[in-house]
């Protein structure tokens, strides 16, 4: 008796030597991979089963009416003869001892998060978590890298329209430089798209009206204005899509970044 | 021998028609001097937001401006020929108004505007004066009415000709052609806008076109730039004289406005 309450005693301390704590819940162990995480890709194949071995009653999710795989819960232990998930299509015998078993099938493709929820947990660590891969289904990516896909083929550029935006008040001999300077402008004057026959780029005062300029410029000003955060600025547009880019320091900048943009 | 910067803009000393290379042809002016009993030259202080600089910065701007052609000066004779004909004001006393007409057009040239050409003749007509102004009389009208279109088309005035016809569909059609922005003091009267030398000369490094009125010429300009010339810095001004200088420039040598007012934005009007 008095060992008994010893035992007790310091089982309550975690002190007790040679009794490993139980595991309340038990999931498959996947061949040749490594003890599951919390989080983890668990794949089941059609006429499989997988289970949930547990010595606590748990709420799982999702339920039996998700349409992906069907979920069903009975007391244990219980014997089963079939295939189990990660057990290689093989029909097996397994004994299950836990409180609780809780048998998953797959009904079609497709992907669920699993959660394991003991009844009355308050220690967010005690939930379990998987990801299964029902049928073939592809899971979504984990946290590892991502292999390159193809790159894009590089989509022709059909239109290309820039603005020069700054205040009058501010204007400097740089600021100058770089939105007159030939080299820039012969640049824009072949370069990009053209409207009623003028060539379409524009230096302007931020707080230009725009309405009274080319109909696409008009519109792209209406687009860009909202964004203006600073002065100087260089507004770039390439098939359609804007966006408000560093005012360049030189006149060599400047035709780097509009070739970066443009492709060319 | 006439001097001639960068071998072909005639430089100004004496006289205005030192800039006709091919000799002298009867002008008219019509700037009104001021009269200094009436108002004299009061001390000012630098005034307001624009940036001044020293005459050896004002060289430096010169010489990069140079080196990537980035000046009004080059943006007027990109490929050695001029980006518009110039307006010719002659026979008409309205070269207050020929100035900001022309300053307009220089704006729009900057903001890479399809050219229009605007009728200084119709402006002074408008305003009902026409015996001589100011261009800052002609900037506020600029600002507040805009100016109209060369033309015999609706809603434009013909050149050279005081018989337009000022309807509605004509002010309908100037409204899209205003001054929006401009060193201009809304504080003092039309004819007592001035800028210092310093500011002039700043003006002229920065792409500003400056309207100035100089009183022993009795006439209005466009000053386009600030150019070297013999060891002084000297505006480079655009006339409205036929036949005058190379495509209507010309360099004043050391010669500054008493009355000035510049312009930085108009409306981006594409018609």
């Amino acid at each position: 008796m008095r060992s008994i309450l010893t035992f007790l005693l310091l089982a309550s301390l975690g002190l007790a030597a040679d009794v490993p704590a139980p595991t309340l819940i038990r999931l498959p162990l996947i061949a040749d991979k490594p003890a599951p995480s919390n989080v983890t890709v668990e794949t089941l194949n059609a006429e499989e089963w997988f289970i949930i071995d547990a010595d606590v009653e748990c709420f799982i999710f999702p339920d039996d009416k998700n349409g992906i795989i069907s979920v069903k819960t009975e007391p244990g232990p219980l014997r089963m003869k079939g295939k189990f998930a990660g057990g290689g299509g093989k029909v097996e015998t397994r004994d299950f001892k836990g409180k609780w078993i809780t048998t998953i099938e797959s009904v079609r493709a497709g992907t669920v998060e699993l959660l394991i929820v003991p009844v009355g947990v308050t220690d967010r660590s005690k939930i379990v978590q998987r990801t299964l891969a029902v049928m073939g289904a592809r899971p979504p990516p984990g946290p590892g890298p991502i292999p390159p896909g193809p790159t894009p083929p590089p989509q022709p550029v059909t239109s290309f329209r820039v603005i020069f935006g700054f205040e009058n008040s501010q204007i400097t001999p740089a600021i100058n430089n770089v939105m007159y300077a030939k080299m820039v402008e012969d640049y824009l004057m072949v370069n990009t798209t053209a409207e009623n026959g003028l060539a379409g780029f524009w230096r302007t005062d931020k707080d230009a009206d725009g309405s009274t300029a080319t109909p696409m410029m008009a519109a792209l000003w209406a687009a860009v204005k909202p964004k203006i955060t600073t002065v100087p600025f260089l507004a770039v547009e390439v098939n359609g899509k804007a966006e408000i880019v560093p005012f360049p320091k030189t006149p060599e900048e400047c035709l780097e970044t509009l070739k970066k943009h443009r492709g060319k | 021998m006439p001097e001639l910067y960068k071998g072909l803009i005639p430089v100004i000393r004496q006289s205005l028609d030192e800039g006709f290379l091919r000799g002298a042809a009867p002008v008219q002016t019509g700037a009104v001097p001021r009269d200094y009993d009436e108002d004299p030259v009061e001390m000012r202080d630098s005034p307001d937001s624009l940036q001044l600089f020293e005459d050896d910065q004002i060289l430096d701007i010169y010489h990069e401006q140079e080196k990537y052609e980035s000046s009004l000066e080059h943006l007027y004779l990109r490929g050695g020929k001029p980006a518009f004909q110039f307006l010719d004001q002659n026979g008409f006393p309205d070269c207050w108004v020929h100035s900001t007409a022309h300053a307009m057009m220089f704006n729009r040239l900057a903001q890479n505007l399809p050219v229009l050409r605007f009728n200084a003749v119709a402006g002074a007509t408008m305003m009902k004066r026409t015996d001589g102004g100011w261009s800052g009389l002609s900037m506020k009208f600029a600002r507040e009415h805009g100016l109209p279109v060369i033309g015999t088309g609706p809603g434009e005035w013909p050149y050279q000709s005081r018989k337009g016809r000022d309807t509605p569909e004509l002010r309908e059609a100037m409204a899209l052609h205003k001054v929006t922005e401009g060193i201009y003091d809304l504080g003092k009267k039309e004819w007592d806008q001035t800028l210092s030398k310093k500011q002039q000369k700043s003006t002229g490094s920065l792409n500003m076109p400056t309207m100035i009125d100089i009183n022993r010429f009795g006439h209005a300009m466009l000053q386009i730039r600030v150019v070297p010339w013999k060891n002084k810095l000297c505006p480079l001004v655009l006339n409205s004289w036929d036949q005058f200088g190379h495509y209507g420039l010309a360099v004043l040598f050391d010669i500054w406005a008493d009355g000035a007012c510049a312009i930085t934005s108009t409306t981006p009007s594409v018609k």
